[in-house]
């Protein structure tokens, strides 16, 4: 597994820390249609996904000169905070996007040539064919319950009840899952 | 799951995807606060499921948004924005959608953190017709007098509620106190912190500190002298009578420390400050 490049947008965090907008629309360019997709694909709702997009590019904004570089990926930082505001508006909208969620095609994953933008950043495009190899390495059951912990924003119990499994089961695919990913992944941060 | 039955090897996944229930999380972060190896496996876990986004099918997004992004940045610098309304001195929030209830044994008012009064809907002064628009204009000045009157004494029985919280965590031994001010987030904000450690307890008076909407909170972190990093101890969401109690999760929460720090956070998020910092005591 090649070694990730460490902390290529550090140097853009800290110009839009400066309040540089430029640096802010590099940052935007490069990660917008990521954060857009994630939040998509448990919001099923373009109004609400531009929102969660327009909000952590704001915090960023804001937030940037606090945010210490060497403490974390920026794109970790991106990701959380864009989890975070999904979550929240799946608790309050408190949709049935979870019962559909649990029909998604899986295909989709196992295909990676299919999901690569041409226009797209290409460490970027390096980034998301490393992650879709790790996850085809894992069984379809595995993956499953990790989508649905992550984009639909399900409690256990929840994640149970729709793929009608126990609890343990659940807790163990994803502790299978999320540990063969881990491998799989190899290391992400330099230490 | 008591702590007999927790193993960190099955938790940390489960914390890694935010599916624990807030004791199973706290006795994780527990684990990780003194072990360095349980801490790095925890990071890995989460730095795994962060990359989940790259998996995502790309999406089709409006080119326009990138504008929208800039005009929204433009308006939040605007300096009117700011002064419009305490809440938007904490603008990456929505404000709340719902006003607090008063309690049962209250008019029906509608009052915000700092008691100022919102627009009339009582039912104890009800608002009388009359001809002419002066006799109605002077009827409508009698209703706001009276609310506001009304306001007033509403605001000190919750205040009166606040002090007898804060004088008894005040006669407790060992208590430290500290003078919270409002940062450029909440520069109208201000209050009182105490914090005690024969209970584990903290309680804060607050004014001006806007509540926060559902999944939102505000979170205190502890910087003791020469530390490198704050320690989290606790969240919380403002009321209406501004006080709030909660118990603190650290021993050194309740020390008296170089300085406390007040955080607007996701109240989701792991206990890694990265919310805008809005209080903080004086140093």
């Amino acid at each position: 597994m090649a070694t990730e490049r460490p902390f290529d947008e550090a140097p853009l965090l800290l110009r839009i820390a400066q309040q540089d907008q430029d640096a802010l629309a590099e940052l935007y360019d490069r990660y917008a249609r990521i954060l857009y997709s994630v939040a998509f694909k448990s919001l099923r709702s373009v109004e609400e996904s531009e929102e969660v997009v327009l909000d952590v590019f704001s915090q960023v904004w804001r937030t940037a000169a606090r945010y210490d570089v060497t403490k974390g990926r920026v794109d970790s930082w991106l990701f959380m905070m864009t989890r975070s505001r999904v979550l929240d508006r799946l608790r309050r909208l408190q949709r049935t996007t979870k019962v559909t969620l649990a029909s998604e095609n899986f295909a989709e994953i196992q295909t990676p040539k299919s999901n690569v933008d041409p226009i797209e950043n290409v460490l970027i495009s390096e980034r998301r064919a490393q992650v879709l190899a790790a996850l085809s390495q894992l069984p379809d059951e595995q993956r499953q319950v990790i989508e649905l912990a992550y984009y639909g924003g399900l409690t256990q119990s929840e994640i149970a009840a729709q793929t009608q499994l126990s609890l343990g089961t659940v807790k163990t695919r994803i502790r299978l899952g999320l540990s063969k990913l881990r491998v799989a992944l190899g290391t992400w941060e330099p230490r | 799951m008591n702590a007999e039955d927790r193993c960190f090897c099955e938790l940390a996944p489960l914390y890694a995807l935010n599916l624990l229930d807030e004791s199973d999380r706290r006795w994780v972060e527990e684990q990780i606060t003194d072990n360095p190896e349980l801490a790095a496996e925890l990071a890995d876990y989460q730095a795994t499921a962060n990359v989940l986004p790259y998996a995502a099918p790309p999406e089709p997004m409006a080119a326009t948004l990138k504008d929208r992004l800039l005009q929204r940045l433009a308006q939040e610098s605007t300096p009117d924005t700011a002064a419009i309304a305490p809440s938007a001195t904490i603008d990456q929030f929505e404000p709340s959608p719902t006003t607090p209830t008063p309690p049962a044994d209250s008019p029906t008012r509608e009052l915000s953190v700092d008691g100022q009064q919102e627009p009339s809907r009582s039912r104890v002064v009800p608002f009388q017709r009359r001809r002419g628009v002066w006799r109605q204009a002077a009827g409508a000045v009698a209703v706001l007098v009276a609310i506001a009157l009304l306001a007033d004494n509403y605001r000190l029985r919750q205040n009166a509620q606040a002090d007898r919280a804060i004088v008894a965590t005040l006669q407790q031994p060992g208590s430290v106190v500290y003078t919270l001010k409002g940062t450029d987030k909440a520069a109208t904000a201000s209050g009182s912190l105490v914090v005690n450690a024969s209970n584990q307890a903290a309680v804060a008076l607050v004014q001006n500190l806007p509540a926060l909407p559902s999944g939102k909170a505000y979170r205190l972190w502890a910087v003791p002298k020469g530390a490198t990093k704050p320690t989290y101890c606790g969240q919380f969401n403002n009321t209406r009578t501004g006080t709030v109690r909660w118990s603190l999760p650290e021993a050194v929460c309740s020390t008296s420390v170089a300085q406390m720090l007040i955080t607007a956070e996701s109240a989701s998020d792991p206990p890694i400050p990265a919310g805008p910092l809005v209080m903080k005591s004086a140093s």
